[in-house]
């Protein structure tokens, strides 16, 4: 081996560190009298620099929130809680859109709607009172499932002046407002959504 | 006290099957310094492997969600480095052979097409030219990227992640000389074609 060139696999595999002993010994034996293969070695050491010095892919901005969304136990119960409120929010949506619905209905020309208009009017004034309680109960108890219970009066609150609003507008105002809020409603879960998938922590207490 | 990063009081990193033992236990933290010790590993190899940025952020989020949730099963004798690099890798090939991609649009290996027929084609080639380090590092990128996933995948885990010839083998499931065939010869396809493009390996 002293005198003959040692093949270009060899020399690889001892830049790369992967001779015995025996083998590393005969090669820099050699090494010390050849030129050329000392040269080869120089490149061998530069192509495996440049190798290991390639850039590193960047991380995408909240690479571990999903990961750890998935397997810690604390996060499955955050995320189950989004989920009920991604869903309370949407339901919120579909019914404040079928009141406006209604409510558009009542305003068309014509005997019949207006009939319809005028039994539905008596029949609220009645059904408002269980509605109320049902809703302010519904509301309690979302609440007090998400550990959230201070916020109850809020909740009571909010519904309070809906009713006001709710009789005070005539029914077209009344359903522009419904579908406003409607709206507002489902830019604000898409929104809470999107910020989550970014992963800005607890975007979800946010909601 | 542990810290993030897994170091403990005495500044000793903490070992990862003392970690894994901790997460069978419940202890978050150690689910996040795992997490934090090879988030960029993981990342990078599948980021290599996988032409499409968010395909390849959502293999290597699932690397790690089916580490974390089969962490029962890890073999406390052999190395964490090893299984997670595995986990990833497998994904990667299940990955290929579900979309049937062509990732190797430059060099590929077809049915019966032994190592010795691939080649690496030449691009604009200009000897001439001096080559900067930031454009002599494109260059070998590109080469890398454009080699078979097999190839690609032993010189990443052996440049990038410094890992030695006999944890490759374990990660892939390979004779170490298959391992080691494929490294020498993926080095000589890249450096033969880039030191036809006129690069200099010697440092100046």
């Amino acid at each position: 081996m002293t005198h003959e060139h040692p093949p270009e696999r060899l020399i690889d595999r001892y830049v790369d560190e992967d001779l015995d002993q025996a083998e590393r010994a005969r090669v820099d034996t050699h090494l010390a009298g050849c030129t050329a293969c000392r040269l080869k070695v120089d490149e061998y050491r530069g192509f495996f620099t440049a190798l290991k010095t390639l850039p590193v892919p960047d991380l995408p901005p909240g690479f571990g929130v999903r990961i750890l969304d998935a397997v810690l136990p604390a996060r499955l119960k955050e995320r189950r809680i989004v989920r009920v409120v991604t869903r309370a929010y949407a339901g919120v949506a579909v019914a404040l859109s079928a009141v406006a619905a209604v409510a558009l209905g009542m305003v068309g020309p014509g005997p019949s709607t207006a009939l319809l208009a005028e039994g539905w009017s008596r029949s609220v004034g009645d059904a408002m009172t269980t509605l109320r309680g049902l809703i302010t109960g519904g509301v309690d108890l979302l609440l007090a499932f998400l550990e959230l219970a201070p916020l109850a009066n809020v909740g009571r609150l909010f519904i309070r002046i809906l009713e006001t609003v709710t009789l005070a507008l005539p029914a077209q105002h009344l359903a522009l407002v419904l579908l406003s809020v409607s709206l507002a409603v489902l830019i604000l879960a898409w929104a809470m959504a999107s910020v989550r998938e970014r992963g800005v922590p607890h975007a979800s207490l946010c909601l | 006290m542990t810290s993030r990063t897994g170091r403990t009081g005495s500044d000793e990193p903490v070992e990862d099957r003392e970690l894994v033992r901790r997460c069978l236990e419940g202890d978050q933290d150690a689910y996040r310094t795992l997490l934090a010790r090879y988030e960029r590993a993981v990342f990078g190899l599948v980021r290599r492997m996988i032409a499409d940025p968010e395909e390849a952020r959502d293999l290597a989020q699932e690397t790690f969600i089916r580490t974390f949730r089969n962490l029962s099963q890890f073999d406390p004798e052999r190395k964490f480095s090893s299984w997670i690099f595995r986990i990833a890798n497998n994904l990667c090939i299940d990955h290929y052979r579900r979309r049937k991609l062509d990732t190797v649009p430059l060099f590929r290996q077809s049915e019966g097409e032994t190592e010795e027929t691939w080649d690496l084609p030449d691009t604009e080639a200009d000897p001439a030219e001096e080559f900067s380090d930031r454009e002599l590092s494109r260059r070998l990128m590109a080469a890398v990227e454009a080699l078979p996933p097999a190839y690609r995948v032993v010189l990443i885990l052996r440049h990038q992640e410094d890992r030695a010839y006999e944890e490759i083998a374990d990660i892939l499931e390979l004779p170490l000389g298959t391992v080691k065939a494929r490294i020498h010869r993926a080095h000589r396809l890249l450096k033969e074609k880039l030191t036809r493009q006129g690069v200099d390996w010697i440092p100046r």
